[in-house]
């Protein structure tokens, strides 16, 4: 009967009602031939879509990568830029499959909102970006400032908590949208932006003049930021985390998307087992056992990507920092594929 | 001897043409000395206006055509020149025109909107002409045919060779328009029917109309917007999701809804009771009544206040813009964060841009509400 | 028709066909009734069946739940409030129960009552009986519709383990606020006390609003009313360009254009000791010793003097026709005495009233009154953008008071300003008042517009809380009602204020 009633609306409200099956995620992923992806209105780094409508970013490539697992093509992906405030809502009623917009872990999100975190691809911690000429070398000395930030982010309760616990004053200017956050801050609405301090970088290039502004040492918080799946569909929520370990194994293991033909004739078993040549750990997931081949050759490994979205040679200018693997001084760190 | 006094007796037998007023009362330095210097206040006054008219028209001339930049790549046009600053930069606006006009859809379809465009242009004119012949094939086709093929030409058919445009390319004043013409389209007949419906003798059936009304007309159209974002997928079954655009649309629809009933309401208000009585004395039935002696007549005399909530709608469409739609409002906000064009006055020039078309279509309406209502003043004329 | 000529009618012998007639007729009511009845408990008993899981009782754990939420007021408001409407809704089968028994009662009524036609013809095409089918028609797919959309609702919150309730109020907020009026709040106040701070904004907002909109409203329709030709185009040419243009443009302009580009904290404006700058006007702010209170209290005199002369002078006239001034002696009265007040209790106490005086201290002024940007623009917004339409209304109240009464007022030897006091203004005032309450009511809908450019209204707070804890249903139901309430208030006030008026017909 309930069906019976959604086919009666669908025919109402015409092509905009997508009825897909109960299923699982990943029947219905595969039914309609294509992952939906929740992405950020615009990040430049991690997903920002150019005068086209072409999207690019971290992000965005994870999103490509879960298409490339699943179908074997990076670009049977379709996104959806989301609001902060849309975008747990939208993930929970189904309209996307997947949410990778620099999304906070917190155990509030992960337990209390019916989301899974699939893991983490970008370690950040928030930060703060003032103006040259206010002479400031450290966020202790703030006191009084005018703070412009983002509604609904973590950023917003972090700030408060670090003006509190210094017993510091300041006034708290939010906006709904980040675009709207950088433009207040350019014309000194505001003293201080924070964000995220990837998400600095990245919005520092929307400013007038990015030289005359200074991103401060401290690091207030930890954002790690990582996809997020809905609570309930175990499988699902595998291929997503997999689908970042194997990025992070790929990289580990020295396998790029340039010599991944050639590391299939490789005799390390690690590799072999990472493209599928030998065991079935795609199968097992629900995929092909050339999963992580496809991910790996169509849309890179783990540093790869981040060299070509955010790294030192980008706009951004990021170092990997803490995002370098964990053998080379960093914390990104996957379980073995076995 | 009597003295015969003659008395002579002068009269005309024509009037003597009348003499022209003196020349300080008539033509236009009479009018002027009427309208504009009848005392020293006045003229204070008169001053005072033209001084403060004077200042805006200058102000604007100056910024949107003397030193206006009219064309140039990047912000380096519009940039103060010698320190002077420039006026508005309609290189900007110029350079994202297309932008603005249909968000991100796709260049090489784009005439599919632009005939969608003519044909509305060709269906609408004849119908807002009230001598216009053939009124009812032509809002037969304009209320029946014309959706459809709105449908079938911006969002596709890839049966007849139209490829699919997702609504998400959808932006811009293009946005704008579906959004305010499904809206006009579902708010009319749904606020003809509540409208009848709070007038109805069926106890339940007008509390709930009443509370439909009042519930929409107390709460702002933003909370509402808010709602059909975030909860519409809550109060859906899991498996079906709504398009991002229809979302907003339905929150829009039944706002405009309420406003329209208490519109119709009050025309229907305004017919004498022995219309109805007369109609029910030819044994008519309701519907019949209704829609053939009431309606026809109601929805005559409330023709401008129809368009006034026309007129509400349509800038109430630049509300999506708040929750992430590209429409005319929103499209321009995202455009002005551009750091490659971020000039002192770039702002300026697209809100002046953005004002000016509202402007014209909205002021356009009010004209024809008020057209209509001159037409239809003469016609109920004792 | 009388009981006896029923009973009468009744007990006559009914023919056979009359007799199966009547039986038919009382199937075919049964039988929709029934059936209208099985589709309605459909539709309730899908929700009780995906929903049951402790509606009920939480139902007596939120009596209980009130009773403490009245003591202890840290965002209890919402909390009871939200209860109500949980209440109500869970309840809903009882009402259905109510109504259902409501139309049974019609129904048997109708089937005693004598009708014009007789009892063989097609009761569907009786008056009487569609309406009643009708109406529970309505009511049925009505019901079942809400009960479809209730029970998607709870199983999709079920399905994400989020149980509807509003006891997350109670929770820390810890967000900042720019804008906290007559409360105090910090980060630590809980969610509740946080959309007490937006709908506090709210009505400020609204209240400022509605007096400066009026103010415009008045001078711009008596502009356009004006013989000058120059000052009555130009206020129609303010109305058509602000009535016209979206309100929402209008807020990014005062803010992005207007009040943005003001210069920063160190290069501020100065006029006298107020500062203007890009982050607020910065006024100082009295500070009332405990002598201010002779003051208020001479005002309060004045005010009560006032209305007793006012009093006196009406009775007088009315018996002597001896006009007295009220007015002056009014004013005299209410502004006169506190001065006088305030000049002696600075003679003998020292000055009442004494300044804190903002400073630049750091990035900001400090200290003082503020008035944040946010809050600016959308003042100027909203109330030129209203003061257009109010004076419109104005306009047409003024010109729907005949011509004959200004002359009529004129030849009793009335002065102008007797004229539109006594006779001009209170006969527009009556058709002005209905469409500015209206006007009123947008004001106060529009300022959740505020949301677009961060100042903290009911809507903005809210969505911030709706992020931070996850309930959108919750805080979507509190901004509903809220405005609700501001509206029907509003017109509540306004219908009484508007029947006062009206008595003054005869």
């Amino acid at each position: 009967m309930k069906k019976l009633i959604a086919m009666a609306l669908g025919a109402v409200v015409f092509a905009g009602v997508t009825a897909t099956a109960q299923a699982g995620t990943l029947e219905d992923v595969k039914k309609k031939g294509f992952v939906q992806c929740g992405v950020s209105q615009g990040l430049p780094g991690f997903s920002n879509p150019d005068d086209k409508g072409n999207w690019t970013g971290l992000d965005v490539d994870f999103c490509r990568a879960v298409a490339a697992a699943v179908f074997g093509d990076p670009n049977k992906v379709k996104f959806t830029p989301l609001s902060a405030k849309e975008r747990f809502t939208a993930l929970r009623s189904g309209e996307v499959d997947l949410l990778a917009r620099n999304t906070t872990w917190t155990m509030q999100r992960d337990t209390e909102l019916g989301l899974n975190f699939a893991g983490v691809n970008y370690y950040d911690g928030q930060g703060f970006m003032v103006r040259k000429s206010l002479g400031v070398t450290s966020a202790l000395q703030l006191n009084g400032a005018a703070v412009c930030t983002n509604t609904g982010t973590t950023t917003e309760l972090n700030v408060a908590d670090f003006f509190r616990s210094h017993k510091m004053q300041y006034e708290v200017v939010a906006f709904e949208k980040a675009d709207e956050v950088v433009k207040a801050y350019d014309e000194g609405r505001c003293d201080v932006y924070t964000t995220d301090r990837s998400g600095l970088a990245a919005q520092r290039l929307k400013l007038k003049n990015p030289d005359e502004h200074i991103i401060l040492p401290e690091i207030i918080s930890k954002e790690p930021l990582g996809p997020v799946v809905r609570h309930g569909d175990d499988q699902w929520f595998d291929i997503v985390k997999w689908t970042l370990f194997a990025m992070v194994n790929a990289e580990e293991l020295g396998v790029t998307s340039k010599n991944v033909d050639e590391m299939k004739k490789s005799t390390n078993p690690a590799i072999r087992r990472l493209l599928g040549v030998e065991g079935k750990f795609g199968e097992n997931i629900g995929l092909t056992n050339d999963w992580a081949y496809n991910i790996v050759k169509m849309v890179g490994n783990y540093g790869e990507v981040y060299e070509r979205n955010v790294g030192p040679k980008t706009p951004l200018g990021l170092a990997r920092g803490l995002n370098a693997l964990w053998n080379k001084g960093g914390i990104m760190y996957a379980p073995p594929i076995r | 001897m009597t003295t015969e006094t003659r008395r002579i007796v002068f009269y005309r037998d024509e009037m003597l043409p009348p003499k022209p007023p003196p020349p300080a009362t008539t033509g236009v330095i009479g009018w002027m000395r009427r309208n504009l210097f009848s005392d020293w206040w006045n003229t204070l006054l008169t001053f005072i206006g033209l001084y403060i008219i004077w200042l805006i028209v200058s102000w604007l001339v100056d910024f949107a055509i003397l030193s206006a930049v009219f064309t140039g790549e990047d912000r380096n046009a519009c940039l103060p020149k010698n320190g002077v600053e420039v006026g508005a930069c309609w290189a900007f606006v110029n350079a994202r025109f297309n932008q603005f006009m249909d968000g991100f859809y796709p260049t090489d379809q784009e005439w599919r909107y632009l005939l969608l465009y003519a044909v509305g242009i060709v269906l609408l004119v004849p119908l807002l002409i009230p001598k216009a012949p053939y009124k009812g094939l032509n809002a037969l086709l304009l209320f029946g045919a014309y959706p459809l093929l709105a449908y079938l030409l911006l969002y596709g058919a890839p049966s007849l060779g139209l490829p699919v445009v997702e609504t998400t390319q959808w932006g811009g004043l293009l946005l704008t328009l579906v959004i305010a013409s499904v809206g006009i389209v579902i708010s009319l007949p749904l606020g003809i029917l509540f409208a009848l419906g709070r007038r109805s003798e069926l106890p339940v059936i007008r509390f709930l109309s009443i509370v439909f009304i009042e519930f929409w007309r107390g709460v702002p159209l933003i909370t509402v917007l808010f709602m059909s974002s975030v909860m519409l997928p809550l109060f859906l079954p899991e498996d079906v999701t709504l398009d991002k655009v229809i979302r907003p649309l339905v929150g829009v629809a039944l706002f405009a809804a309420a406003y329209m009933a208490e519109v119709v309401r009050g025309g229907l208000q305004a017919i004498p009771k022995g219309q109805y009585e007369a109609a029910q004395a030819l044994g008519l039935t309701y519907w019949r009544m209704m829609g053939l002696i009431i309606l026809p007549q109601a929805l005559k005399l409330v023709i401008p206040g129809i368009v006034n909530t026309f007129i509400g709608l349509f800038k109430d469409t630049s509300l999506v813009s708040i929750i992430g739609l590209f429409d005319l409002l929103g499209i321009v906000q995202s455009a002005l964060s551009d750091p490659k064009w971020s000039t002192p006055t770039t702002a300026a020039t697209a809100y002046l841009f953005l004002a000016l078309t509202y402007w014209l279509f909205c002021f356009g309406m009010s004209r024809y509400s008020i057209f209509m209502e001159r037409y239809l003043h003469t016609g109920h004329k004792r | 028709m009388s009981t006896a000529a029923r009973a009468a009618i009744r007990q006559a012998p009914e023919a056979p066909e009359e007799l199966r007639a009547r039986q038919r007729r009382l199937v075919l009511v049964l039988a929709l009734y029934a059936s209208s009845f099985i589709l309605f408990w459909w539709a309730a008993s899908a929700f009780y069946y995906r929903s049951y899981g402790g509606l009920w009782a939480d139902l007596a754990g939120w009596v209980g739940g009130i009773l403490s939420a009245l003591v202890n007021f840290e965002g209890g408001f919402f909390v009871w409030l939200g209860r109500i409407v949980v209440a109500i809704l869970s309840v809903a089968p009882l009402f259905a129960a109510i109504f259902f028994v409501g139309m049974g009662y019609r129904l048997a009524r109708w089937l005693r009552d004598e009708h014009p036609r007789p009892a063989s013809a097609n009761p569907l095409f009786d008056r009487h009986f569609r309406g009643i089918f009708s109406e529970l028609f309505v009511f049925t797919a009505l019901a079942a519709f809400i009960w479809w959309i209730t029970g998607n609702t709870v199983e999709n919150l079920d399905r994400l383990g989020k149980p509807p309730g509003f006891e997350f109020l109670n929770n820390t907020a810890g967000f900042g606020i720019n804008q906290v009026l007559f409360v105090d709040y910090t980060e630590t106040s809980s969610y509740g006390k946080a959309l007490l701070v937006g709908v506090l904004n709210t009505l400020v907002l609204s209240f400022t609003g509605i007096v400066l909109a009026t103010i415009i409203g008045f001078i711009i329709g008596i502009m356009r009313l004006s013989h000058n030709w120059v000052i009555s185009k130009l206020a129609a040419g303010y109305v058509e360009f602000f009535r016209n243009t979206p309100l929402l443009l209008q807020i990014f302009v005062w803010y992005n254009v207007v009040l943005k580009p003001l210069p920063g904290p160190r290069q501020s404006l100065e006029i006298g000791s107020v500062f203007i700058n890009n982050r607020g006007v910065y006024a100082p702010k009295p500070i009332f010793t405990d002598a201010w209170w002779f003051v208020v209290a001479a005002f309060v005199i004045g005010i009560v003097a006032s209305w007793i002369i006012a009093r006196w002078a009406h009775r007088r006239q009315m018996e002597t026709g001896r006009p007295f001034p009220v007015l002056g002696a009014a004013l005299a009265l209410v502004f006169g005495l506190p001065v006088i007040t305030w000049l002696l209790v600075s003679l003998f106490a020292g000055s009442p009233v004494h300044f804190d005086y903002p400073q630049l201290r750091g990035f900001n002024y400090q200290g003082g009154m503020r008035i944040i940007p946010e809050f600016m623009a959308m003042l100027l917004a909203l109330s030129i953008y209203t003061g257009a339409f109010i004076g419109e209304i104005v306009r047409a109240g003024i010109q729907a008071v005949p011509h004959g009464q200004t002359e009529a007022a004129l030849s009793l030897g009335l002065t102008r300003g007797q004229m539109l006091r006594l006779v001009i203004i209170p006969q527009a005032l009556r058709v002005i008042i209905p469409p500015l309450t209206s006007q009123y009511l947008n004001l106060t809908k529009n300022s959740s517009l505020a949301v677009a450019i961060a100042y903290p209204d009911l809507v903005a707070v809210g969505g911030i809380v709706l992020n931070q804890s996850g309930h959108e249903l919750e805080v979507i139901a509190i901004w509903m009602l809220v405005y609700l309430s501001i509206s029907l208030a509003t017109s509540a006030f306004m219908n009484w204020y508007n029947a006062k008026m009206k008595l003054v017909e005869r």
